[in-house]
């Protein structure tokens, strides 16, 4: 598709993502959730107590330029070690692609997805290039697909490649 | 009741749902000391829900069950030891701590605010119908008990066009029963 010598084709230049591996398809969407299902079953596993119960939310993103995965959960920015990619959070200059203030009732930065997107952004992911789901991982509503919330939205929609669980409505 | 609490907030369909679980330990319990449980659960409409659902699961009887001992890593700057087997020692006998069973009535209406923090977290209210079960379900233990519902005009202020149907924060200890006994 992209042989330039004969003049015939042109090459591909107008490539979205800065990867030297001109971007591997990505896996289905089926393949997606059952990536992040069995994620999240082993990460419910190792859990008890407070931990446990609070977990609700799992998400994967995958890098279509590396086609490596990243996984996330609610809350994951509590983890010790975690760092705030400034893509994400800003830094003392600039605004990062999270809103400043939180536009529901939960803080900046909680939610599964910016774990797995921070975790991809901090190992050189171009944010365009990522493929997305998020599940709930509640007893009662495990792994149905849950749509992000309006701080994600704000966030990611029209960023991410593609989100499999969905956007907010009219948003 | 979806019309009652349709144009109510988030923030005030929780306040009404721990108002619900006031007025169930009130009557079912009225000589135990309840006012560590209470000040947890009306911290909820001022609070996060992120940090607040972390701080209060620590006192719901299927969570405190699971420790034998106190936790330093999953108690402190949270209740302190005395205080940890104080909440023990407070649900021992009325509760069994079973997760998700109508039947062990005390720890599932503990679970009730903390199913409002957790329902929509990480996604959209949309039209809101798990947070009314929720509500529904609180209010059915108390029908059964034969307790009054509590009074829903009184969170109608917190409107569901404030901050994207989350309401605002507000301090919600003025509606609580056990804190202002005077008020019951």
């Amino acid at each position: 598709m992209s042989k330039g010598n004969s003049g015939l084709f042109p090459s591909l230049s107008h490539n979205t993502s800065s990867s030297p591996n001109n971007n591997k398809p990505g896996p289905t969407e089926n393949k997606m959730h059952s990536n992040v299902k069995n994620w999240a079953e082993r990460e419910k596993e190792k859990l008890h107590g407070k931990a446990k119960k609070g977990f609700n939310t799992a998400c994967v993103v995958y890098d279509e330029s590396t086609g490596k995965h990243y996984y996330g959960k609610n809350a994951g920015y509590k983890e010790p070690g975690y760092v705030k990619n400034p893509i994400l959070f800003g830094d003392s200059t600039h605004p990062g692609l999270l809103p400043k203030e939180s536009l529901n009732k939960y803080p900046i930065g909680n939610c599964a997805e910016v774990d797995a997107i921070n975790k991809a952004l901090n190992d050189g992911a171009n944010i365009n290039n990522l493929h997305m789901t998020v599940i709930h991982t509640t007893n009662h509503q495990f792994g149905s697909y849950k749509e992000s919330c309006e701080n994600c939205n704000y966030a990611f929609r029209g960023k991410v490649k593609i989100n499999y669980s969905g956007w907010k409505e009219g948003n | 009741m979806t019309d009652k609490f349709k144009n109510v907030s988030m923030n005030g369909r929780m306040a009404y749902t721990i108002m619900c679980v006031e007025s169930y330990l009130a009557e079912k319990f009225p000589n135990k000391d309840w006012t560590l449980i209470c000040k947890i659960l009306w911290q909820a409409t001022s609070s996060n829900w992120g940090d607040w659902s972390d701080i209060y699961s620590s006192v719901i009887p299927d969570v405190i069950f699971q420790y034998e001992e106190y936790s330093n890593e999953d108690y402190e700057g949270i209740l302190s030891e005395e205080e940890f087997q104080n909440v023990k020692n407070l649900f021992s006998g009325i509760t069994k701590g079973i997760e998700n069973d109508p039947g062990d009535e005390v720890n599932y209406m503990l679970n009730k605010p903390f199913e409002m923090a957790m329902v929509y977290e990480g996604t959209v209210i949309g039209d809101g119908k798990e947070s009314f079960n929720i509500i529904e379900n609180a209010e059915n233990i108390l029908k059964k008990n034969g307790i009054a519902l509590p009074d829903y005009k009184k969170v109608l202020f917190s409107s569901a066009d404030e901050h994207n149907g989350w309401g605002n924060d507000f301090d919600g200890e003025y509606l609580s029963i056990i804190l202002n006994k005077e008020q019951k």
